[in-house]
């Protein structure tokens, strides 16, 4: 394991590696911010909200992981598809009238807790325990990449993507039929 | 490197504060008057408000909006493949292909069941 | 790079100044070309030809009520204009308007535009649902869907220019078409394929897509004034409409940035480098370009009537896609076979 490491070898907050810090920081409070609303509003719009100030924040991370492809995925995607699908959904059942209060159950009390707490801890264990290598080492990441990458390496994978996507599209016209007679 | 991530970081940031100063200035600068009148839902003038802001809305949007996702994560695995073109060569494409049809038949699949039919 | 807080904040404010210069003589623009087609003289009373207005507007619209309608859930009220204007700022600092004047050349710039667009997109999604008002619910579930159906087509036919300069920088996109105006993405002579007759097939795609995309007729049906009164922005007043409006004229800009970049030859000018100086490349190619475009936009604007919902997106699903998909796989083919 690395030796911690200690105050002293922190950069200055005005270079520029201490400024990438502490937008770092400003990234992980807007996701941090962003999930906390999501999961504790009430009105389904506000979690929603949440969920899009989230997806960003993690667009951010991917963007200072040197990923800038990944993080242009993350908002092209999730904020820009994933979260306007969620957000129909929504309105095929007439969103202010039905709240979000389901019955309280084993899983949102104590037990949903003692979960949360182990996977938390589980990440801790598990970042503390990584090698980390600094960002600018590792080279891949770029679109040509995993172009060649995903084409060559994981062909099959690509193709799988592809069937799973065909899937997805049956079954939600099954699903949204599904009710129908005649 | 880490310069144009500072950069980048920045004018996020940057605009994410200015713009909502507008809105606060707005706020700040306009009078402010209230009546029952005003705090109603625009209905065109007429006095009782006729319907409701929370309607269900048709599934067709919403399989709409899956089909969007389905087709929007299809162009982003291309946009890889667009860049090394070259690089790839015949095999590329002819993956590609089979990529692209099978969507395609996802496609013409919903366009048969009639799903952009609107009555 | 050298960087110095001083940088970041021209980049910053020189991208807010334009956008909003823009935004606001656009309108002037826009209302000069209605008068222009409807045989009026548009607006004259404020300043010469009535020059002044935009800012006289602007100042109005400042220090007018935001009025906030009973029973709304007032963050989201508010966040909805912010939403409108912030990914509109941001596309515009990836844009490059000559080879050396670009705020934040980022190498997947493409996509940032597409992917900050699709996050103004949710801006609608907001404004509907904050208003608490029918109206405004039904134009930003049109709007929406309208956005979401012209971003696929939009997306893929982005890919043929994608394929052809075999990169996502719009720098270097437009510094493979720097010789003349022959060897433009959106000529069929094409350096490498010879004659490739899809790219005017491209070009209209991206065309009726990024017109769909700003929500400008002939596909405005969020805001259709006859049915929807206002569309999503309905209940928005003072500087909350100010910002919806200003966000959307900068989308305008943008698009036609985008479609200059991708098939135009950015700011290279069309005889080539001749060394004199209108004559070399420069921004001021880029920005008659791009303002050639907008007057396109507005002359299409008052001239076709509104199209149906339905006709709209099938427009998009059952025509435009598979084109745009076999176009893609042609000239994927084309690139391959030469």
């Amino acid at each position: 394991m690395n030796s911690p490491a200690s105050f002293m070898d922190a950069p200055a907050l005005f270079s520029a590696d201490g400024l990438l810090g502490i937008i770092f920081l400003i990234m992980i409070a807007v996701t941090l911010t962003g999930g906390f609303i999501a999961a504790t509003a009430e009105r389904l719009v506000r979690a929603l909200a949440g969920i899009v100030i989230c997806f960003t924040g993690v667009a951010g991370f991917y963007y200072f992981l040197n990923s800038p492809f990944m993080a242009m995925m993350q908002i092209l995607i999730y904020v820009g598809a994933i979260c306007i699908t969620i957000s129909f959904a929504i309105m095929l059942a007439a969103p202010e009238r039905t709240r979000k209060t389901g019955p309280a159950n084993l899983l949102s009390g104590p037990l949903g807790f003692i979960i949360a707490a182990l996977v938390f801890g589980g990440m801790c264990a598990l970042a503390l325990r990584t090698q980390w290598e600094p960002f600018a080492k590792s080279a891949t990441g770029t679109v040509r990449e995993i172009g060649i990458e995903l084409l060559t390496n994981h062909s099959m994978v690509f193709e799988l993507i592809s069937l799973v996507l065909l899937i997805a599209i049956i079954g939600a016209i099954v699903i949204a039929r599904g009710g129908r007679t005649g | 490197m880490s310069a144009e991530l500072v950069l980048s970081g920045a004018i996020f940031i940057g605009l994410a504060i200015i713009i909502p100063i507008v809105m606060i200035m707005t706020v700040m600068l306009g009078p402010r008057s209230d009546s029952a009148a005003k705090n109603d839902p625009y209905e065109s003038g007429i006095k009782h408000v006729v319907g409701h802001a929370d309607q269900k809305f048709s599934v067709k949007f919403y399989l709409l909006a899956i089909l969007f996702l389905i087709f929007d994560i299809e162009a982003v695995f291309m946009y890889p493949w667009a860049v090394s073109l070259r690089e790839l060569g015949v095999f590329g494409l002819i993956e590609m292909t089979v990529f692209i049809l099978l969507l395609l038949t996802g496609l013409i699949y919903i366009l048969k069941k009639g799903v952009l039919n609107w009555r | 790079m050298s960087l110095t807080l001083l940088n970041v904040v021209l980049a910053v404010f020189i991208a807010i100044c334009f956008v909003g210069a823009n935004a606001a003589y656009l309108v002037w623009c826009e209302r000069k070309g209605a008068g222009f087609y409807q045989r009026r003289p548009g607006p004259m009373e404020n300043g010469w030809w009535g020059l002044l207005q935009p800012p006289i507007d602007g100042v109005k619209l400042m220090t007018k009520q935001l009025l906030i309608p009973g029973g709304v859930d007032k963050a989201i009220f508010m966040v909805a204009p912010v939403l409108a204007m912030f990914p509109a700022l941001i596309s515009f600092v990836t844009i490059p308007f000559s080879d050396n004047i670009v705020a934040h050349p980022i190498d997947v710039g493409v996509l940032v535009i597409f992917a900050f667009a699709a996050l103004g997109g949710m801006s609608l999604l907001v404004a509907g649902w904050g208003s608490r008002n029918k109206y405004s619910m039904i134009s930003s579930v049109r709007a929406v869907s309208q956005t979401v159906a012209y971003e696929i087509p939009l997306l893929i036919t982005t890919i043929t220019i994608v394929m052809i300069s075999g990169s996502l920088n719009l720098g270097d996109i437009v510094q493979q078409q720097l010789d003349g105006f022959l060897s433009w993405n959106v000529w069929p002579l094409h350096k490498e394929v010879g004659f490739n007759l899809l790219m005017p097939v491209s070009f209209l795609i991206l065309f009726v897509c990024s017109v769909a995309e700003t929500n400008r007729a002939p596909f405005d049906l969020g805001e259709a004034e006859s049915e929807l009164v206002a569309g999503f922005h309905t209940e928005y007043s003072s500087m909350g409409f100010g910002l919806f409006f200003m966000g959307e004229y900068a989308n305008i800009v943008i698009g036609s940035c985008l479609i200059t970049i991708l098939f135009l030859g950015g700011w290279s000018c069309p005889f080539g480098d001749l060394g004199i100086f209108p004559f070399t490349h420069n921004v001021g190619w880029f920005l008659l370009k791009i303002y050639l475009i907008i007057f396109v936009f507005i002359w299409i604007r008052w001239t076709f009537p509104r199209t149906t919902i339905y006709g709209l997106l099938n427009l998009s699903w059952k025509y435009l896609i598979p084109i745009s998909l076999f176009n893609l796989l042609l000239t994927a083919g084309l690139l391959k076979v030469f």
